[in-house]
């Protein structure tokens, strides 16, 4: 089930919320945990059972290793964890390129990818390996650990929670109103952010991708595009999880701090997706010695985190190729730009800037279309600087464009609470704005075909 | 106390919509968008896309819902379309893309195979419908290269001979609120067609006939306020005395449905609507010639125009009935006198894949 849509916002929502709040207080985690499971069989009926073998399995692996802490138990999990999401995940495309590699004609199998399973058994791994390193206590029971590993809102696209994160919250919680303002209106704010700007620039770049004759101009607008659409969709869906999360009394870490301001790359992966950043430094980047043996080593270490940084987010090579261009990209910076990129601020915004557009370029477009794509930006493929076509849809999605540059800043927000110091009829409208801001994305979800889910291939 | 206000105003919103949905009375069709809303998927309780479709279908204030976004998308978004259609002056035009050119391959590989597998006949015509966007100036709205669309096609189809009707048709031809063409504004065409297959062309007289109020489809995706238009048709003896057999409902029915008040789609006056075969016979004619139209929607209203030149005129929608069958249906004989016609619309021959 998406949150866009019509199902969840007025059916699933409300009347999860009504359990959830006329429920006593010690039965809340069932009424989380029985609505997880039915958000998720709505979406995947058949590995509804993987998900809870995958929280039974760890639950189990969790208790014995946290009285048995024996490297080996801790491997073995991992190994199990970790190979499922092989299966499921990446069995196919080794088998495409061992057969372009060998000439082989292996089969391809006929897997269907589970929604959410990459984040899933990231939280899963994280938690054996914490109560392996005795940063936390084991959960209480399974039932407590599987609404952790299930928990709807976060559950199919992030942010990766860990259970440290929660786990105090997890049998202790409030119900509070500043939380359930707080939380509602984040969550409407992601959703407006999902179904107004994402969606509609995501039907710009249909329009653009379809014109008759490509311009300059409108490749250029294609990846801006696609920068801004990632952006607002997978930022829309952290806001809509963490909202939701604060009105079910949990606080998830942020997901997203204004990536598109970032002064360089190392910035802008701080700010960009945070939860799994932080998880491969945590878990794999620490690990393997981080930056503490030697150039060699640390620049090892970087190709293999941002290796598979780009292996998480699909099984392409165009997924490689992007966590790649951005490993090279921070080993750079690492080693010979950072002093430089630090005294020229303005050189290091445009830099930034142009690395993470073709960086969603990289993403977007698969081998084939990437070269020709970036030729066309650079002008290599002859073609025009701009024409009628490219204009007449530039100007179609011109404000639309514009609400996503500035609202892509922390200006909105600051100009927002500064007002709202200043004028209490700010303050005082704020309900109607919200429920306003409800029904045109209703409005939005009810009249508009393109309401696309990015993250299946995740 | 403003955490609690924005709060209760929140799930008031979340909470009223569907108890008011839920026992509202449902609607079995959506007269804006002329087409059938979903049903309640009391056989199929667990396919949740039927639960998804019934929900948002029946959503309470759905047509003032879609207004509301129509209004935000034009007025303040100031977006030039909504849901695809732009409006120029008074008129509605569907965006085009650019050719799909697997789809052009793909209309022209199947064309290709019917007239291998089961075409017997010599005369064999194709002909394209340019859409209305084509006749309006330069640089009012992005346009399809017809030339191209046009060239590809031409180089592609084997053995049929091309009308080229282009120059029978202007912006007048099509309904200011729909993708069709008006009947009345296409003697010239029917008659051309006639002249290239027949080589001959008679006066026919025919009594101009309306209804009204007619919205086309494009007006179902525009809140703008845009004046009905009405439906003209004609008629004669030969059309009223002529019966088309519907294949699939086993009927024999007129050439123009009478029922206009009750149609979802105005359009549907003739012939009924789309159905995969029909077979139009002609009562008062001597002659014995048989045309196959191999078509879409816009030959529905072509049809009536030529049936005084013909015996039979039988129009197969590939869209609604396979290519393969087409030798397995009793009512369907192939023979070396017959002429053959493939006319398709610009929005069918790009988007050929709905054709099986």
């Amino acid at each position: 089930m998406v949150f866009s849509s019509i199902p969840f916002l007025y059916y699933f929502l409300p009347i999860t919320l009504l359990l959830y709040f006329i429920t006593p207080k010690k039965h809340k985690n069932k009424v989380l945990l029985l609505s997880s499971l039915f958000f998720y069989f709505y979406g995947e009926k058949k590995y509804i059972i993987l998900l809870l073998s995958s929280a039974i399995f760890n639950y189990i692996m969790g208790n014995i290793i946290s009285k048995n802490k024996k490297k080996s138990l801790l491997i073995f999990t991992i190994l199990i964890d970790f190979g499922m999401l092989f299966y499921f995940k990446y069995t196919n495309f080794f088998i495409e390129n061992i057969n372009t590699l060998l000439k082989t004609n292996i089969s391809i199998m006929q897997i269907i990818l589970p929604i959410g399973i990459s984040f899933f058994t990231f939280q899963a791994s994280s938690y054996v390996i914490d109560v392996y390193k005795g940063d936390i206590k084991p959960a209480k029971n399974v039932l407590e650990f599987t609404t952790y590993l299930a928990l709807f809102p976060q559950l199919i696209a992030g942010p990766i929670v860990r259970y440290e994160d929660i786990q105090k919250e997890m049998t202790n919680r409030k119900t509070e109103w500043k939380n359930l303002e707080k939380g509602l209106t984040r969550f409407i704010i992601g959703l407006a952010k999902k179904v107004i700007i994402a969606n509609l620039i995501g039907e710009f770049i249909i329009a653009l991708s379809g014109i008759e004759t490509p311009t300059i101009l409108s490749t250029w607008l294609q990846a801006i595009s696609y920068t801004l659409q990632i952006y607002f969709d997978f930022s829309a869906y952290s806001d809509m999880a963490i909202g939701l999360g604060l009105v079910f009394g949990f606080h998830f870490k942020e997901n997203f701090n204004y990536p598109l301001i970032a002064k360089n790359i190392t910035d802008f992966w701080r700010r960009w997706h945070i939860s799994l950043s932080t998880w491969f430094k945590d878990y794999l980047y620490i690990p393997l010695g981080g930056s503490r043996n030697g150039t060699k080593k640390t620049i090892r270490n970087l190709l293999i985190v941002w290796l598979t940084t780009g292996l998480w987010h699909g099984a392409s090579w165009n997924f490689i190729m992007w966590g790649l261009y951005f490993g090279i990209l921070l080993i750079l910076e690492k080693f010979i730009l950072k002093d430089f990129l630090n005294k020229h601020k303005i050189i290091s915004y445009i830099y930034t800037f142009i690395i993470v557009i073709i960086s969603f370029v990289i993403f977007s477009l698969n081998e084939t279309e990437l070269i020709p794509f970036l030729k066309s930006m650079f002008g290599l493929n002859n073609l025009n600087i701009s024409n009628f076509e490219t204009i007449f849809y530039l100007k179609n999605y011109f404000i639309i464009l514009l609400i996503a540059f500035i609202g892509s800043t922390p200006y909105v927000k600051k100009i927002y609470l500064k007002g709202k110091e200043k004028w209490k009829i700010i303050s005082l409208v704020e309900p109607i704005f919200i429920v306003a801001l409800l029904l045109i994305t209703t409005a939005f979800i009810i009249d508009e075909s393109y309401n696309p889910f990015l993250y299946f291939r995740f | 106390m403003k955490e609690k206000i924005t709060v209760c105003f929140i799930l008031f919103t979340l909470f009223s919509f569907p108890i008011i949905s839920f026992m509202k009375k449902k609607e079995t069709i959506s007269i804006t968008e002329r087409r059938e809303l979903a049903t309640f998927p009391k056989d199929d309780l667990l396919n949740f896309e039927k639960w998804e479709d019934y929900l948002t279908d029946h959503f309470l204030g759905r047509e003032e819902l879609k207004k509301i976004k129509g209004f935000i998308s034009l007025d303040i978004l100031q977006k030039k379309e909504n849901k695809n259609t732009v409006q120029i002056e008074d008129s509605l035009y569907d965006l085009a893309f650019s050719i799909n050119e697997k789809s052009v391959i793909n209309i022209t590989n199947l064309i290709n195979k019917i007239i291998k597998e089961y075409i017997r006949s010599n005369n064999i015509y194709y002909s394209i419908i340019p859409d209305k966007n084509y006749y309006l100036k330069e640089n009012q709205l992005p346009k399809l290269n017809y030339e191209q669309l046009e060239k590809m096609l031409k180089d592609n189809i084997k053995n049929a001979t091309y009308i080229n009707i282009v120059n029978n048709l202007n912006l007048n031809s099509y309904y200011k609120t729909d993708i069709h063409w008006k009947q009345t504004e296409i003697l010239n065409v029917a008659n051309q067609i006639l002249q290239e297959i027949q080589n001959e062309v008679q006066e026919i007289n025919y009594k101009k006939q309306e209804k009204y109020p007619f919205y086309g489809v494009l007006k179902s995706r525009i809140p703008n306020n845009i004046e009905a238009e009405k439906i003209e048709y004609v008629t004669n003896q030969t059309i009223q005395n002529s019966t088309v057999y519907n294949y699939e409902k086993k009927q024999i029915q007129t050439v123009y449905n009478e029922n206009y008040q009750d149609l979802k789609d105005g359009y549907d006056l003739f012939l009924h609507g789309a159905t995969p075969l029909l077979i139009i016979e002609n009562k008062n004619t001597q002659s014995e010639k048989e045309l196959i139209i191999f078509r879409d929607s816009f030959a529905s209203s072509l049809a009536p125009l030529l049936i005084e030149n013909y015996k039979k005129i039988t129009l197969i929608d590939l869209r609604y009935i396979n290519s393969n069958m087409l030798d397995k249906i009793a009512e369907l004989s192939w023979n070396e006198e017959q002429d053959i016609l493939f006319l398709y619309s610009i929005p069918v021959i790009n988007n050929s894949f709905t054709l099986k």
